[in-house]
């Protein structure tokens, strides 16, 4: 059984609280992505579970075990480090060992698990190179295959490929993510950049502020996020805020209405009648109506202004003025429009959900 | 000056401005003033016969006192203790150094706390006394326990002399190496002795060299201590030379030839260090 579970960890700093984390399971083999900005507490998490922090209050299982006072050397929770920590006096091939040869495995074992690891990660040249002899993604993949070489219980992934190029990074997460599917090995993977969350992991964990926000799968949490933050975080949005005006009747969906009177519908998480609240529209949800007609019967329809177009080769941002609000959404290439003019959007009530601020 | 002529001499401005006499007289006196020296104990080494008519050149020429110093019992057992000595110590030294320096150069990540920072602080304390003040401190502690005059006691003066330098060549070096190598090899089951081992110890020997290379030679040269805790039964090569030019039976040769194994040795290992750590962060030990 390789789930890891926390209960009650707390971590401080002297005064300053970096991790607090009442419950927390991931089940064996599960694919979980933790999420958050920078001091969000989401590597203080992953080394926790490694070992190489100790937390202040709580408990850690590696399944029904507790692993509080378990050293890091014997946790078998291998990780892939930032700056991959490849040891720079030991050629890649003693680099991969090593895990191994901690171990004492005999010779031919270990140049059989060697071989077969750099095989997995598409590196079977470079065994006599030393690591500084590699490019960045390759030593990405050296240190991949280091810590799948122990055949660990949990892998562990701290911003793996925060130091690549962005075309690097693209292809280095779809692989990433066949190979981890392919492993089925309990993985936690930290990172700040969501849609590398989204794309590598089967469960996404939001962080913030030391606390975890949201936990669920990368959709749910990009359509239905549960506050403000989440919602800006993850994906693109744009905000309106005001006040609940109508209650969510049979449809599910509640109404919002700033200040100035404009009424925006959209779907509720758990929000009070006359509470504050925002309402997070995703670009996606705006719709564009040229043909200008007055009343089409639908909910959020709205006047706006164009304020900005830019072109970015595939797509067309727009930012888009109601009311007193900006907004961003996406439109074609060959939609003919200019800054200054006023157009008719729709938006998507079904796709607008109002959170509370 | 026109305008013109501020243009057209063309300066280099990476280029340093030349030796002007001032440099080359005072480099000049420096070199002379370390050179000469190292010359003339050379000469006395070899020389038979020397005498004031001739200033620059010794009348005769051997190796006679090379081999009497071979074949002086007591001469003999000097060079012995010298070299032992240097090399025990330094043995020792490293021996404690080295685990130390790993506590200390890693005391921020592992939250050591405050007896790492004491244990420096009084780790460097032995550099602020002259060895003279050291001695007399250590007189009445070796007659309680037995050490004057002692082979042991000899090695141990030394080392509270060469650990708080070598400690200064070696934390530098342990503080250095980033802690994710440490926390890589942990995370895939290398324990902390291991880690010492196989992670630290190939990335901090120029640390050690030099720690090893100050202690040696430092503890070869090292007068006053073995003269006032050591001497009559240990004798070393620096007590020696001091009876052939300080007491009452003088013989510059004989003390030249015996200065030869301090000062080629001396030469060797600052040679090795110039060569092999060179570009290598190393704290400069200072005698």
């Amino acid at each position: 059984m390789n789930s890891i579970s926390f209960n009650n960890i707390r971590k401080k700093y002297g005064d300053l609280t970096v991790t607090s984390i009442d419950s927390l399971k991931i089940e064996d083999g599960e694919i979980v992505c933790i999420v958050g900005p920078s001091g969000c507490g989401k590597t203080t998490t992953l080394r926790m579970i490694a070992g190489l922090i100790q937390q202040d209050e709580g408990d850690v299982f590696f399944g029904e075990k507790v692993v509080n006072n378990l050293l890091p050397e014997h946790r078998n929770a291998a990780m892939v480090f930032q700056n991959y920590a490849l040891f720079p006096h030991m050629t890649v091939f003693d680099n991969v060992a090593f895990g191994l040869t901690v171990r004492k495995k005999s010779k031919q074992d270990i140049a059989e698990r060697v071989r077969s690891v750099l095989e997995l990660v598409q590196l079977t040249e470079v065994g006599e190179r030393y690591p500084d002899q590699l490019s960045g993604g390759q030593q990405q993949r050296i240190a991949l295959a280091r810590a799948l070489a122990i055949q660990p219980d949990i892998l562990l992934f701290d911003e793996p490929l925060s130091n690549l190029d962005a075309k690097l990074r693209e292809y280095m997460r779809f692989e990433l993510r066949q190979l981890l599917e392919k492993l089925n090995i309990t993985t936690v993977y930290v990172t700040h950049d969501q849609t590398e969350a989204m794309v590598i992991g089967d469960r996404m964990i939001v962080m913030n502020a030391g606390k975890i926000v949201q936990d669920s799968t990368p959709l749910e949490i990009y359509h239905r996020p549960a506050n403000r933050f989440v919602a800006d975080f993850i994906g693109t949005a744009s905000f309106i805020d005001g006040k609940v005006s109508t209650q969510p009747s049979g449809d599910g969906l509640a109404c919002l209405e700033d200040e100035d009177g404009l009424m925006l519908w959209g779907h509720p998480v758990s929000v009070k009648m006359g509470g504050r609240v925002s309402a997070c529209v995703r670009p996606e949800t705006i719709q564009i109506e040229l043909s200008n007609s007055k009343d089409s019967g639908t909910r959020n329809r709205f006047d706006a202004e164009v304020q900005n177009i830019t072109d970015l080769g595939e797509i067309r941002e727009l930012h888009l003025k109601v009311g007193r609000w900006e907004l961003r959404t996406r439109v074609a290439t060959t939609t003919k429009l200019v800054a200054g003019q006023t157009i008719a959007i729709d938006i998507d009530p079904k796709g607008c959900t109002i959170v509370n601020s | 000056m026109e305008t013109k002529d501020i243009f057209q001499t063309k300066v280099d401005p990476m280029k340093g401005s030349g030796w002007s006499p001032i440099t080359v007289a005072i480099v000049g006196t420096v070199v002379v003033m370390i050179i000469l020296p190292i010359c003339l104990v050379f000469l006395y080494s070899v020389s038979t016969r020397w005498y004031q008519t001739s200033w620059w050149w010794p009348q005769e020429v051997g190796t006679k006192w090379l081999l009497s110093i071979f074949q002086t019992e007591n001469l003999r057992n000097a060079l012995l203790n010298s070299y032992s000595i240097a090399f025990l110590t330094t043995l020792a030294t490293l021996a404690i150094t080295f685990p130390a320096s790993y506590v200390l150069g890693t005391k921020e990540r592992y939250n050591t706390g405050w007896p790492a920072t004491v244990v420096e602080t009084f780790s460097n304390f032995p550099l602020a006394f002259p060895t003279i003040t050291l001695a007399l401190g250590l007189m009445p502690l070796f007659q309680a326990l037995g050490l004057m005059s002692s082979y042991t006691g000899v090695v141990l003066c030394h080392m509270i002399m060469s650990i708080p330098y070598a400690m200064r060549a070696m934390v530098g070096s342990f503080v250095m190496i980033p802690p994710e190598y440490e926390e890589a090899a942990r995370n895939l089951g290398a324990s902390r002795l291991y880690v010492m081992r196989v992670i630290y110890l190939p990335l901090v020997w120029p640390g050690m060299l030099a720690a090893a290379i100050f202690s040696f030679s430092w503890s070869l040269n090292e007068f006053v201590l073995v003269m006032l805790l050591g001497f009559p039964e240990i004798e070393t090569i620096p007590i020696q030379i001091y009876q052939f030019v300080g007491g009452y039976y003088l013989h510059p040769q004989k003390a030249a030839v015996l200065g030869l194994f301090l000062l080629i040795p001396g030469l060797g290992l600052m040679y090795i260090v110039e060569r092999l750590l060179k570009g290598t962060a190393v704290v400069p030990a200072g005698a």
